[in-house]
């Protein structure tokens, strides 16, 4: 064996500390082949210590999976155990019990931060004090009044899809909100927004979205899914500007909208057959 | 473990995710240079696991089958257009420490990490596997969707590029 052909077999064994027997009798014998094993060894061993950003979103991932009421997508079960597919009926039941009860958490959620938030307002001069009396523009519409706007929808939804576009709209309008308080509101409020969009997402969101039917799931959820990629990447990027206060509620809603887009994307995976 | 996850006991499948979020991420950083698509991609790939454990068969290798799914769901996403190339990322963690014997200076693991994450991104994703991960080339093969001498000449490939832009940086002591 020459030193070409043992040096090519070293680079193309499964283990360069173990080659080939003949390669390993080449390797006694030759000086310049018994180095360039060592720096092939030396490369390997240290490609463990190459640096990589660590993950954040495991930990809530993990949460997410251990949560019993909250099922990321369907095990599979023995056939005995398979309960029959729900009648029309018992599934209209079931959405205008979980409609009424979304709608219900959101009302009281969106009353309270409204009232926390015009409370502010009243307090003292800020950056979003509006005097419609001075100002050029219009006021925007408060976000109590966005959140009833949305909650109304969503009471009125018919059908699953209806529910599903209903609370992504809810959640744009939470993110919006937070895009605002990460420059000027405390991050008391951040925090409540984050909890209520994480929430909105995870209970509201993608617990409906397992409700539209398979048919129908990749028209409703796809354009979703990438508002919410869209929105996660937004915040991120907002998140490494924001105050060092508000950055943890800000990761909050960037691993709820990814988790999000993730779920909503293995529901229509789960649908294509 | 994936027994018990097949049966619908989430503990065992959160056992799974433990074992292994770390190395996808980590194989999948390495791939794409960002840290979002990575979590974004490890994300959905143990989610497709999760729905698709019925269909792994007990006794054969869990991580190859976590590995080929993260790769098919990198490749849909690519294809989708969702997945930029990505340029080598210039800010990162700072190095942990290796074994003693055969630890390089800092400047040369500043020179490993550039080579590494220029590698072709084929060579790249089979190299990795097989030298962080420990999978067999019919392993990798099957994780990258490629035959097996494919596979072992992209480690090939991969391995005699980084000698070359390495040796002049490495200090071997041979007896």
């Amino acid at each position: 064996m020459n030193c070409q052909e043992c040096q090519d077999q070293l680079l193309s064994c499964a283990d360069p500390v173990a080659p080939p027997v003949e390669v390993e009798a080449h390797l006694a014998e030759c000086h310049a082949c018994r180095q360039q094993q060592l720096m092939l060894l030396q490369i390997e061993a240290n490609v463990a210590r190459v640096p990589v950003p660590p993950s954040e979103v495991k930990e809530h991932f993990l949460r997410q999976l251990l949560e019993p009421a909250q099922p990321l997508v369907e095990f599979p079960r023995p056939d005995h155990a398979r309960r029959p597919p729900p009648t029309w009926s018992r599934r209209q039941w079931t959405m205008l019990a979980v409609g009424c009860a979304a709608a219900l958490l959101l009302t009281v959620c969106g009353i309270w931060l409204g009232n926390m938030l015009s409370r502010r307002l009243h307090d003292g001069p800020g950056p979003m004090v509006v005097d419609p009396g001075k100002g050029k523009k219009p006021p925007a519409k408060p976000l109590v009044a966005m959140l009833l706007d949305c909650d109304l929808r969503l009471a009125q939804a018919q059908t699953a899809e209806q529910q599903v576009e209903s609370l992504a709209e809810l959640a744009e309008v939470l993110h919006g909100e937070t895009a605002l308080l990460a420059q000027t509101g405390s991050d008391t409020e951040l925090h409540a927004l984050a909890k209520l969009y994480a929430k909105v997402l995870d209970k509201g969101l993608v617990a409906r979205a397992q409700l539209v039917p398979e048919g129908k799931r990749k028209s409703t959820l796809n354009p979703i899914a990438e508002r919410l990629a869209q929105a996660s990447s937004a915040t991120a990027k907002l998140a490494e500007k924001a105050a060092p206060k508000v950055v943890e509620p800000l990761q909050v809603m960037v691993a709820a909208a990814r988790t999000g887009n993730a779920q909503l994307k293995a529901l229509m995976a789960e649908a294509v057959p | 473990m994936v027994a018990k996850a097949q049966q619908g006991e989430r503990p065992a499948f959160a056992v799974l995710v433990e074992a292994y979020w770390d190395r996808l991420y980590r194989w999948l950083y390495h791939v794409t240079h960002d840290r979002h698509t990575a979590e974004d991609l490890t994300q959905e790939s143990f989610l497709k696991a999760l729905g698709a454990l019925d269909s792994f068969q007990v006794g054969t290798n869990f991580q190859a089958w976590l590995f080929r799914i993260a790769h098919n769901t990198l490749v849909n996403a690519t294809r989708a257009g969702r997945r930029n190339k990505q340029a080598f990322p210039e800010q990162l963690p700072a190095f942990s420490q290796g074994p003693l014997e055969l630890a390089m200076t800092r400047e040369a693991m500043q020179h490993l990490t550039r080579a590494v994450g220029r590698l072709p991104h084929e060579f790249r994703a089979a190299f990795l596997l097989r030298v962080e991960e420990d999978l067999s080339f019919r392993e990798i093969a099957d994780v990258l969707g490629t035959t097996e001498d494919t596979a072992r000449w992209r480690v090939f490939k991969a391995r005699k590029k980084l000698l070359e832009v390495l040796s002049p940086h490495l200090e071997p002591e041979v007896s």
